[in-house]
């Protein structure tokens, strides 16, 4: 899903334009934002203030291999940040109310998926982000997350049994 | 995607997959038509407000070597706020009060030589190796979620952090060997800056740079440096006039430091009797023309010197008092201070306040706000205003009352 699309603006020097790039990466940065905040509209917010920070930084992100990579590690860390913000809000705001803040109409089955990826730890709940809703190779995940690949390879394959235990209402491991 | 499948309950991943697969489809959207106009309008705002606050402090700083030049009475008096300004709503106490703040993971019960940065959004922490070893400590403070973050280890070259700034984007970090760095919050990641092709290593008690939002003006033996944050490049400068080479090997008599006057503009200054000033402007490669300022006969030892809201504080310790004086580096306009007792003091300085003994100066009005006590803390360690508080932390040492590290934030009464 990352893939290069350069223009030569001189010979030795290949670099990213910001609007193909925003436009390339745009679905996949909103989809992880809303998988793992659970909030679309806000998924949307928390891109933008992405796309922003890059645009200001472009001169050096626009000569990265993967400029993708870096917008969705900035990312993250906003839906952490986010979510730690969202956690001290509710610790001292008891009445506001629990709903599943999902806006967009997606399927029951697709509620029910990511309200359990949701309840993962945040190294697992990332990684299963980036698989669906960004579509990342674990190669690409660990550039993202700054992991070897063997552990994007492991979060994800305990992410799996927990996920399908969970659908499947089982109780054991 | 499945080529790492590493257990045999094929079956499961085939259903984790279609179910996956149709989760991230469904909620990926392509942009509006309407979401790149809004990242530039984004960007022109940041732009704009940056292009203002920098105009406005060139504007001060050429306003103020004019009346230099003129040798008038009576500059403009318009602030010059170094402060980032906050980008998201900040909590504040009532005035007059503090306000303690999350200490838990707050790092820096080991550290040496502690900076504080504030990004508009957070107060990032920077702490250099003990005399005993360690590693450098970095953290940073959310002002929303009250709480400490861990920050991705500074560069192992790293020494101490001789001093820091935020350029609008990242951390620029000096250390006093020369290095610099910088840390980006938005991916916690450091990358180092490019080094300067002459020795700048921080010498003795003299401080041999300046670092603002915009670079860093460094001197070495052989001359001076800047160094353009934007450009990552470090180039020659002019040297100001040449009685400040007296300073080249300081005495007891003869020191100099160089301070970040605002984001354009550095203030050197040497003691050598009186105190003696030029003020470097960045975007004009000049200096302007030294000025001098007789301090006050009680100060018995060479004073130190440092900037608060676009003024220079020089002070030093007498015997049981603390004596020093505020100069307007526009008008050379100064104002002798002596307070009590220093033991126990506060020593800090974020702009615009000068900190000292348990008060506060306002430099610009020349006003004083004693603090109220703050149980069981004997000093800190630096500080940062945010724009309604000014955040502090550090150690507080074993007062038998409490020990170890601690933040607070006190809301002044008289507003900068």
């Amino acid at each position: 899903m990352l893939g290069h699309q350069t223009v030569e603006m001189d010979a030795d020097r290949p670099v990213w334009v910001f609007e193909s790039v925003y436009r390339s990466e745009y679905p996949g940065l909103v989809a992880v934002a809303a998988a793992l905040t659970g909030d679309r509209e806000g998924a949307r917010d928390l891109v933008q203030d992405t796309m922003v920070k890059a645009f200001v930084r472009w001169n050096r992100i626009s000569v990265m291999e993967r400029p993708g990579a870096w917008c969705h590690h900035v990312l993250v860390n906003a839906c952490r940040s986010r979510l730690r913000r969202r956690a001290t809000e509710r610790r001292f705001m008891a009445t506001l109310p629990r709903h599943e803040a999902v806006t967009l109409p997606v399927s029951d089955e697709v509620i029910a998926f990511w309200g359990i990826v949701r309840t993962l730890p945040a190294r697992p709940r990332t990684v299963v982000a980036l698989y669906f809703a960004a579509g990342m190779t674990s190669v690409e995940i660990a550039d993202v997350l700054k992991v070897p690949e063997g552990t994007v390879r492991s979060d994800l394959a305990a992410a799996r049994r927990l996920v399908m235990h969970s659908l499947r209402g089982d109780s054991d491991d | 995607m499945t080529d790492f499948i590493d257990d045999v309950d094929t079956e499961d991943w085939e259903e984790f997959e279609r179910l996956g697969r149709r989760a991230g489809a469904e909620l990926r959207t392509a942009p509006p038509d309407s979401a790149i106009e809004g990242i530039e309008r984004a960007v022109r705002r940041r732009a704009m407000t940056r292009v203002v606050a920098g105009t406005l402090a060139v504007a001060l700083l050429a306003g103020a070597a004019f009346a230099m030049f003129r040798g008038r009475e009576g500059a403009d008096d318009t602030p010059v706020d170094q402060t980032t300004e906050p980008t998201v709503p900040l909590p504040a106490g009532a005035p007059g009060t503090w306000r303690e703040l999350a200490d838990t993971d707050l790092p820096v019960s080991t550290a040496f030589d502690l900076t504080g940065t504030w990004t508009g959004s957070k107060l990032i922490v920077l702490g250099g190796r003990s005399p005993q070893g360690g590693s450098m400590v970095a953290a940073a403070y959310d002002v929303r979620d009250d709480a400490w973050q861990p920050v991705a280890p500074p560069p192992e070259e790293l020494q101490s952090p001789f001093g820091s700034a935020w350029t609008g984007s990242e951390l620029l970090v000096l250390d006093g060997r020369g290095h610099v760095v910088s840390y980006d919050p938005d991916t916690d990641s450091w990358r180092a800056r490019s080094a300067p092709d002459v020795d700048v290593r921080f010498a003795g008690d003299v401080s041999r740079f300046g670092v603002s939002e915009s670079g860093v003006l460094a001197r070495s033996a052989g001359g001076w440096w800047w160094y353009d944050e934007a450009a990552d490049v470090w180039s020659a400068v002019p040297s100001p006039d040449a009685q400040f080479d007296r300073a080249n090997s300081p005495t007891a008599a003869a020191v100099v430091w160089l301070e970040a006057l605002t984001p354009d503009a550095f203030v050197q200054s040497t003691y050598d009797g009186p105190i003696a000033f030029t003020v470097f402007d960045v975007s004009s490669k000049t200096w302007t023309p030294t000025r001098e300022v007789e301090i006050p006969p009680v100060t018995r030892m060479p004073p130190r010197c440092q900037t608060a809201d676009a003024h220079l504080v020089c002070f030093a310790e007498g015997s049981g008092t603390l004596d020093g004086v505020v100069i307007d580096v526009g008008t050379a306009e100064s104002m002798s201070f002596t307070l009590g007792s220093h033991s126990n003091s506060l020593s800090t300085v974020g702009t615009p306040w000068f900190g000292h003994a348990w008060r506060l100066l306002l430099a610009r009005t020349a006003e004083w706000e004693a603090l109220p006590p703050l149980k069981g803390v004997t000093g800190f360690s630096a500080a940062v205003w945010d724009g309604q508080e000014m955040l502090m932390f550090g150690t507080t040492g074993d007062t038998g009352e409490r020990s170890g590290p601690f933040a607070a934030a006190y809301t002044p009464v008289v507003k900068p």
